[in-house]
């Protein structure tokens, strides 16, 4: 990975600045059409084989229909999503209709445009505390009042405060939460 | 039998000659002989036949009498009766030309009377003869709920066509609970011609045999045996391989030390002989996603690109990497990258053997709301222009089960990260790019590593989601199950009952809201839920509980031995293929970690001999289809078990895959459903039980 990187730096560098303004130009073309495909979402053959979600107006399984005989669209199995022609081997997939009323489907949503912002503590540890394989809770369960006591009856070793306090579990301040004098 | 033609001879004999009344009293002899033997050799089925007017020959306004014209969807039909009969003058005929959706049958009638009565958990043998020009034509169930009334229940078995009559049978599952009667028929599902006569059905239930264990506490409760070394790598990650193995990924294993100095880690452990082989790990695996693929080799997407920084403030990085790892020759292979990165990344196969992967943290410690499509028959991963993307955020190993029809139905099982919109659980519809919020999930926000099983069997399409916490807020995780039927039109999750309490470290008892997070459910081979492990609270106060779910009765039986060795945070539970659940990894807060393995025999290994599956006719196995295989003793029940591909209380592709018996003494046919996303194409472990529960070895057999 580094070594082509590098090796594509070092083309560039050869180039005289018509040419790399040029190339720059053409990429900058191409990224906004990519981007203009994406958001326009890119339409071309599903790749999902069958399946996905049922028609709306599908009647209810098993609801009975006295009819001695009825009639759908014409010729709707040639070309269906399913197999039907030529299965004289193996049977289609038996495929039912439920869960065909979930409900309003929530509206589309666009490309996202900034980041998915995670609150820190996600994991629910305040790496602040000594290495960050080890896992000081973002909040103590209630009624916890001595953190220390907590951490020690789990096994915590004194830990290295990495700037920040939060717990206050450094008490006299010797950048050790849970040291001797905590 | 008794009108045979034996009174036209040619010539004329004399009334009683000798000859005729020694051929009379021979005839009655093997009558008499005949009809006890019948009757000593299968009382139930000589005796009763549960269906009405099973031969259709009696009508009520020009229709057969206690039976209907049914059906749904869209498609040109005909329905109604013939004069080609298998027995008297009346048989059934439906016909489908132009078809779409949906299905026609010819049904029992929902009434008191015509509808066959049951019993709840006991099963019955049906069948039916029949002709068919098609393979659509499958056997379907409905069953009366005392309170929730006439529902579809399931369908048992695909019909092979025939221009002959021919007779099939199959023994229904045990009923659920609350089931007081059944009806039954047979429903073609694309065009042909289907014609149907002489219903039977009676009463197949085995009783089981005396109990006659003499294990003392392990007949009821089982037993734990921590193994006597231990795993050779942090057991983050469990993948059973078909070869009865168990892939461990540890990556670097949740420890900053050994990703400093690149040391990646996987073993291959062997159940059968405790040995570990070391396989070349090129990357930091730790948390990515795993699926076995259709052919059993395992696909391995995302992982860790690093930790976070010393103080915190930029957290986990996913790996936008995707591997390959191959059980014949124990190796990773790389394949190209994924459009983003994912840390904590789902992965569910689809009915066609591809894969989706949803969720995680990505290259820059953010959410990644990609779609990533792996396309099985490219062996790659789609591009970001080849995918139909949702742009939805759904958090850290988010729990997406397939349902029958290929949606994704996310559990609200996950990892981290609560707060997101909505209700918690949803159906996503990848083909249409769909999403739909699903109601009822219970406290939404405090199912941090709770655990999510499709219930067995897949048919029923039930999920069971169970405990967890939040490991944010660091409350008390909780007792909550929730239990949804993915049948329903509009599908809600409804509150199961609680999760049976246990003891925290020193033995002190839970109190009474207390419950538990990181805890694992495993599917067991008599179709019961062992759930285990799990803690009090984020990455501490392991809870010491175990006890199995049955969903038939939508009970616990609580109190099964517990794991010596705490299970919480980065531990697994899961099947073995010799019927045992193997328990592995224990990470805790203070940053050690416990690489015992405990294993436990359910009291199912303690009640006698184990019948065995002496031979499977086939190994690779089509949907669909009917596969025969011989055992030694009777069994009730069949299943396949999709082998585990586990980690942080998710495997959403674990499954228990029903396979209704077509009993002939110890030749069985499993008659395997026709919907791959039932049973998505791969690897499974093949399991009978015998009346008293008592599971065979695994056989594996290739699906699809
Ligand atoms: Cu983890």
């Amino acid at each position: 990975m580094i070594r082509w990187y590098r090796a594509a730096i070092g083309w560039l560098k050869a180039r005289n600045p018509l040419q790399r303004w040029t190339m720059a130009g053409a990429l900058l073309v191409l990224l906004l059409a990519a981007g203009g495909f994406a958001v326009a979402g890119g339409e071309g053959g599903s790749p999902v084989w069958f399946g996905g979600r049922p028609p709306e107006s599908a009647a209810e399984q098993g609801e009975s229909d006295a009819a001695d005989s009825g009639a759908g669209p014409a010729a709707a199995a040639a070309g269906g999503k399913r197999d039907q022609a030529g299965s004289a081997v193996s049977a289609p997939p038996r495929i039912h209709e439920f869960a065909d009323k979930p409900g309003t489907p929530e509206r589309p949503l666009p490309s996202p445009t900034a980041p998915i912002e995670i609150e820190e503590g996600n994991e629910g540890c305040d790496y602040s505390y000594g290495d960050r394989t080890i896992c000081v809770p973002w909040e103590f369960p209630d009624g916890v009042t001595d953190g220390c006591a907590w951490l020690r009856e789990r096994g915590y070793k004194p830990l290295k405060v990495n700037g920040r306090d939060r717990h206050k579990l450094d008490r006299n301040g010797d950048g050790i939460a849970c040291g001797d004098g905590d | 039998m008794t009108d045979v033609g034996f009174a036209h001879g040619p010539q004329p004999v004399p009334m009683w000659s000798p000859e005729l009344r020694r051929g009379l009293s021979r005839i009655l002899v093997l009558t008499a002989l005949l009809v006890t033997g019948l009757a000593a050799a299968a009382p139930a089925q000589a005796a009763d036949n549960l269906v009405q007017n099973p031969s259709l020959e009696a009508s009520t306004s020009g229709f057969p009498t206690c039976w209907e014209k049914s059906g749904y969807g869209e498609h040109t039909f005909s329905i109604g009766t013939t004069t080609d009969a298998h027995t008297g003058n009346v048989a059934s005929k439906v016909t489908i030309s132009g078809y779409t959706s949906g299905d026609r049958k010819v049904m029992m009638l929902k009434n008191a009377t015509c509808a066959p009565k049951v019993t709840q958990g006991r099963q019955y043998d049906l069948s039916v003869w029949y002709k068919s020009t098609t393979v659509a034509a499958a056997l379907t169930l409905f069953r009366h709920d005392a309170s929730a009334g006439w529902q579809y229940w399931t369908d048992l078995a695909t019909l092979a066509a025939t221009d002959a009559y021919k007779q099939k049978t199959v023994r229904t599952p045990p009923l659920p609970a609350g089931t007081d009667q059944i009806i039954w028929g047979v429903s073609l599902y694309g065009p042909g011609t289907l014609i149907t006569d002489d219903y039977s059905m009676a009463d197949a239930t085995a009783l089981p045999p005396t109990p006659t264990c003499t294990d003392g506490v392990a007949c009821t409760k089982g037993r734990w045996q921590v193994m006597p070394y231990q795993s050779a790598v942090r057991g983050i990650h469990a993948v059973v391989l078909h070869n009865g193995k168990v892939l461990l990924v540890a990556g670097s294993g949740n420890s900053t030390t050994e990703f400093r100095a690149g040391t990646f880690r996987t073993a291959v452990y062997d159940p059968a002989n405790g040995s570990f082989t070391n396989v070349n790990t090129p990357e930091d695996l730790f948390c990515a996603g795993h699926v076995q693929l259709k052919d059993g080799r395992v696909l391995v997407m995302g992982g860790n690109k690093d930790y976070p920084t010393p103080d915190g403030s930029v957290g986990f990085k996913g790996l936008r990497s995707s591997y390959i790892f191959d059980p014949a020759t124990n190796k990773y292979t790389k394949i190209n990258n994924m459009q983003a990165g994912h840390w904590y990344p789902s992965a569910t196969i689809m009915g066609n053997g591809d894969v989706i992967s949803l969720g995680g943290l990505g290259e820059d410690a953010k959410g990644t709301a990609f779609t990533e499509y792996f396309k099985s028959s490219e062996n790659r991963w789609l591009a970001w222009n080849e995918v139909k993307q949702s742009w939805k955020w759904w958090g850290l190993y988010p729990t997406m089960v397939l349902m029958q029809d290929g949606r994704l139905f996310y559990t609200g099982s996950h990892t981290f990260g609560a707060g997101l919109p909505g209700t918690g659980a949803s159906i996503y519809d990848y083909a249409s790019g769909s999403i739909t919020d699903v109601p009822g999930l219970q406290d939404k926000d405090y199912r941090d590593q709770s655990m999510s099983v499709l219930l067995p069997p897949a048919q029923d399409q039930r999920v069971l989601t169970l405990g967890g916490g939040n490991g944010h807020t660091n409350v008390d995780a909780g007792r909550l199950t929730d239990i949804i039927d993915l049948k329903a039109a509009s599908p809600k999750y409804v509150a199961g009952p609680p999760i049976p309490q246990g003891t925290l470290t020193g033995g002190a008892a839970q109190s009474s809201k207390q419950g538990k997070m990181y805890v694992s459910a495993v599917l067991l081979p008599d179709g019961t839920v062992f759930e285990t492990g799990g803690a009090l609270h984020n990455r501490a106060d392991p809870v010491f509980e175990a006890s199995i779910f049955d969903p038939i009765s939508n009970t616990f039986r609580p109190r099964m031995a517990t794991d010596p060795v705490p299970r919480s945070y980065h531990s697994s539970a899961f099947l073995l293929p010799d019927g045992r659940v193997m328990a592995i990894g224990e990470n805790p807060g203070n940053g050690t970690f416990d690489n015992r393995i405990s294993v436990y025999s359910p009291p199912y290994l303690f009640q006698g001999a184990r019948p065995q599956i002496t031979s499977v006719a086939a190994t690779n196995w089509g949907y669909g289809s009917t596969q025969q295989i011989t055992v030694n003793s009777p069994v009730v029940r069949a299943s396949l078990i999709r082998p585990a591909a586990v980690t942080h209380s998710s495997d959403p592709n674990q499954r228990f895959v029903e396979l209704p018996m077509t009993v002939s003494g110890n030749n069985i046919g499993l008659n395997v459903t026709s919907n791959p996303n039932i049973a998505p194409p791969g690897w499974y472990m093949l399991f009978v039980h015998g009346a008293n529960g008592v599971p065979s070895i695994a056989k594996w057999v290739k699906l699809g």
